[in-house]
């Protein structure tokens, strides 16, 4: 067990050292890119003298090391991305107000992926070669090569535009007092307000579908694959003779070494949901993250640019994390060979 | 075969063929054996002839489709293995040891846990306590040093014959009436080998079971067994006293067999029998040891030999058609 904490420690020493070399990288970008950012967020009537002052505000006049140790110490110290020149205040606000929602966009496209992912997986692998299999399959393949962006945009016009079951896009307004986590459904939950859930929820069922749709059916193939191999393992046999209940078998013996491989993926699938959430948020008018970074690129932001993608660092960070905990929660054969 | 009720293990006609892509392979034609009650039967022949096979449909779990099995019968205790109720009796009355002890354990489960999966099912509704005791007792029975230890493991942290004397331990956990273990030594070393049969072989002896089992090792078999089962390419081409199938065997198959043995008193390594086992796709129609045999004559090439009795006896039978002859150099 401690070995496991401290392979553990290890992994995450490795991904503060991958967010810091990112950080700078990212850094030295925006100092090469062509155009004065400061001019282009004060505009061209600006006088020189009160671009030159805010120039030197925010570091811009000092050599890179010493604007990205600047930036650093203020990330590290109070949690200070640095000021927006977009929003024109500082990213770490806009960060609070537009990430929450994001997250929870992503939150619910993982449950669902990975229910449904499993699920249909299952089936398929258990009624293998039947119809049912084929017709997932078929389903799979097309939900595999079809973009997000592509499902959104067909999802709108059936479900919203044709048979109106769904709203066309955009959220419903949260008042200011019921902000707790900057979740919107989940700050209805806390408030105890079920009908502004209900239509918080209402307009996530598309964004949700579309953004998930993909992800279902890759999981879905990887899940049967693991499952039809492993079901011609001796361990099934073995186990089956021996006497384990078939549920037991199916449910535990079977589904946990097939779940290995499912996981893995599992994790870039939602890794890759955060990226593929920029074109879903636009279609859908959802005021997360996406949009917000969206807006900072189109800007030019530094700042905003930064902190944007140190905080996709961190979230891949953190899933690969997670992922990597599950898998060798999963398979003592790693558990040990990594403590060992 | 008095009375087949009294059988633990009747296959009757057994054919496995398996469809690919090149066309179908034959990989049994037709196989019929039976094992008493209390009896110690063995199956020896070449790799890739077909042993697994016919064990894994005793033990239904071979997997069909891809295989496609034809039968007239095979039975367990009386019972056919087909349908639902055939199965839950072959699940009540046969325990199975694979080949490879590293791959018959789930890697991802604890011993406890797999353990008390297959009390849970055997024994329902027993105390949490009661059940690890009955799996201290199962490893007890096993000789298996610090039983606490190996059941807190998981498969990847116990050495080769630890896990085979788990999978024993597993496999005798059921009451069963018969055993079949799949060259339960081959994946271990010399040492370990004498000692995993020595306890299958006690085991047996004691609780009165039948048992099949398949092996390379010819003097365990010879050891352990009262009749003997030789196969080749599918066929059964010679079953008697084991006794007697090895101190006069009448196939030339078996003569070979037995002579590729190295013996400690013998001149070095013995030679072998030259070829291989003919392809399972449009298998010659004559006798499928045709082409590797010193006796081979143009009756071989035309009709596959039967088994039939040697010397009138009816617990010696030979698939041969030149049985009787003397064997030649």
């Amino acid at each position: 067990m401690r070995k496991t904490i401290l392979a553990i420690v290890k992994k995450l020493l490795h991904t503060i050292v991958l967010l810091l070399v990112l950080s700078f990288v990212v850094f030295s970008f925006i100092r090469l890119i062509p155009g004065d950012p400061v001019r282009i967020s004060m505009g061209p009537m600006t006088p020189e003298e009160t671009i030159a002052q805010k120039r030197s505000e925010l570091y811009f006049d000092r050599s890179l090391p010493v604007q990205w140790a600047h930036w650093l110490k203020g990330v590290v110290t109070e949690g200070d991305f640095g000021e927006s020149l977009f929003t024109h205040r500082n990213v770490a606000e806009d960060i609070k107000q537009y990430l929450p929602k994001s997250l929870e966009l992503v939150f619910y496209c993982a449950i669902f992926i990975l229910i449904m992912g499993v699920l249909v997986g299952t089936i398929s692998a258990i009624f293998k070669n039947s119809w049912l299999d084929n017709l997932i399959r078929f389903i799979s393949y097309l939900g595999v090569c079809t973009p997000a962006y592509a499902i959104g945009v067909l999802l709108l016009l059936v479900f919203s535009y044709t048979l109106g079951i769904f709203p066309i896009g955009g959220m419903p307004n949260i008042p200011d007092n019921y902000v707790r986590t900057g979740m919107m459904g989940l700050d209805c939950l806390l408030v105890g307000d079920f009908a502004l859930f209900g239509q918080v929820f209402k307009c996530m069922v598309l964004p949700v579908l579309s953004l998930s749709l993909g992800s279902i059916a890759y999981m879905a193939r990887i899940h049967r694959g693991a499952m039809v191999e492993n079901i011609n393992a001796d361990y099934i046999a073995f186990a089956q003779v021996a006497g384990v209940s078939q549920g037991k078998l199916v449910m535990k013996h079977l589904m946990k070494p097939s779940f290995i491989p499912t996981l893995t993926i599992y994790g870039l699938q939602v890794a890759s949901l955060i990226g593929n959430a920029f074109i879903i948020e636009v279609i859908f008018r959802y005021p997360g993250f996406s949009q917000y970074s969206l807006n900072v690129i189109q800007n030019k932001d530094p700042y905003g640019i930064v902190a944007v993608t140190f905080v996709f660092g961190i979230i891949f960070a953190v899933v690969n994390i997670l992922v990597d905990i599950g898998v060798a929660f999963l398979d003592p054969r790693i558990r040990i060979n990594t403590s060992e | 075969m008095e009375n087949k009720n009294n059988l633990a293990l009747n296959i009757e006609n057994l054919s496995v063929k398996y469809k690919v892509y090149e066309g179908t392979l034959e990989v049994i034609p037709g196989l019929s054996m039976h094992v008493e009650q209390a009896e110690r039967v063995g199956l020896i022949g070449e790799a890739g002839c077909g042993k697994t096979t016919v064990l894994k449909s005793a033990a239904a779990v071979l997997h069909s489709p891809p295989a496609i099995v034809r039968k007239d019968a095979i039975e367990v205790c009386g019972v056919s293995v087909d349908g639902k109720k055939g199965v839950r009796s072959v699940r009540r009355n046969v325990s199975m040891i694979f080949q490879d002890p590293s791959s018959s354990l789930n890697p991802t489960l604890k011993i406890s846990t797999q353990m008390t999966d297959i009390l849970k099912s055997q024994f329902p509704g027993r105390k949490k306590a009661e059940y690890r005791q009955m799996m201290l007792d199962a490893l007890d029975n096993v000789s298996m040093p610090a039983p606490e230890r190996v059941l807190g493991s998981y498969p990847v942290q116990l050495s080769g014959g630890m896990r085979q004397r788990v999978c024993i331990a597993m496999a005798l956990m059921k009451d069963t009436n018969l055993m079949l273990a799949d060259e339960p030594t081959t994946a271990l070393d010399v040492t370990i080998e004498e000692q995993i049969l020595d306890l299958l072989d006690k085991l047996v002896r004691e609780k009165k079971k039948s048992l099949v089992l398949v092996s390379h090792a010819l003097g365990a078999i010879r050891k352990i067994t009262d009749r003997v089962y030789v196969m080749y390419a599918g066929n059964v081409v010679e079953v008697g006293k084991t006794r007697e199938v090895f101190e006069h065997p009448r196939h030339p198959y078996t003569i070979g067999l037995l002579a590729a043995t190295p013996k400690l008193t013998g001149s070095g390594i013995a030679d072998g029998i030259a070829g291989d086992i003919p392809s399972y796709i449009n298998p010659p129609k004559g006798c499928r040891f045709a082409s590797r045999c010193p006796r081979c004559t143009p009756e071989c090439l035309e009709a596959p030999p039967v088994l039939e009795s040697v010397d009138g006896r009816e617990d010696w039978m030979v698939a041969c058609h030149h049985a009787g002859e003397e064997a030649m150099a």
